[in-house]
């Protein structure tokens, strides 16, 4: 219960003071990682197609975080190609998407 | 260089001189005692900071270049040391340096193709137009007037 108490005033927090992106801030473009703290913001309030829709690598990347200290700890026999998987997924998703922004017009 | 590791591994072979000698005969890779294997040195930093090279594309791509570097680095020196001595360390801990290697060189090739099209960007609209919004938006539009 004091963790979900802590995790939601983090979140509070978050909302009022998103970090901005020197790129955005400089040119009004997005870069490729523009989107993400909104979307982590939109999973947590549990808004889960709006949080894919504002940036679709955030919850393999949620799944990742979580699943990396697990696998330290408990050294699956598969963990780190599991990882390797996850990685290269995450890492096309992150591409596509922005191809995908550059084309539609959506970078601002 | 192996002769270099060789001391440190010494006094737990000793302790166990049987299964040492054992997995001396055995062809690498054996399913042989887990006797004196360590862990590698950098196995855990070098994946974490593969993971998080590509999570920093933010900033010009330039921390996701710096962590992408380290890790590279850092993953094939732990690669070097387990080929020099694979009996003495353990795999799991092998294979969590080759995944780190492989996120490492992933992030790497992905903050320097940012970089790139940042780049190209500075080259086709000029640094005034990424400098201010107002007039960048007028270049995209006569653009795509054209």
């Amino acid at each position: 219960m004091p963790f979900l108490l802590v995790f939601l005033g983090f979140m509070n927090w978050l909302g009022a003071h998103l970090l901005s992106c020197p790129f955005k801030s400089h040119t009004g473009l997005d870069c490729p990682g523009c989107g993400f703290q909104r979307s982590i913001l939109a999973f947590a309030e549990g808004n889960v197609a709006h949080s894919f829709h504002l940036y679709p690598a955030s919850m393999p990347i949620i799944a990742l975080a979580i699943f990396v200290p697990v696998h330290l700890k408990f050294d699956f026999k598969h963990g780190a190609l599991f990882i390797k998987l996850a990685y290269g997924l995450i890492a096309s998703i992150i591409v596509l998407n922005y191809i995908y922004k550059i084309y539609t017009h959506n970078l601002n | 260089m192996s002769e270099n590791q060789l001391p440190g591994q010494e006094p737990e072979f000793t302790s166990n001189p049987k299964p040492s000698d054992f997995s001396q005969q055995m062809p690498p890779g054996a399913p042989y005692g887990q006797f004196g294997q360590i862990s590698l040195p950098n196995s855990t930093p070098v994946l974490i900071l593969g993971i998080l090279s590509i999570l920093s594309c933010c900033c010009y791509g330039i921390p996701g270049l710096i962590l992408g570097i380290i890790g590279l680095v850092l993953g094939n020196k732990d690669i070097k040391l387990y080929n020099a001595n694979p009996n003495g360390y353990t795999i799991s801990s092998y294979k969590n340096s080759k995944a780190g290697k492989v996120c490492s060189i992933i992030g790497l090739i992905f903050s320097a193709l940012y970089l790139l099209v940042l780049v190209l960007f500075l080259i086709f609209f000029g640094w005034a137009a990424l400098q201010d919004p107002q007039h960048m938006r007028e270049v995209l539009e006569n653009m795509s007037n054209q």
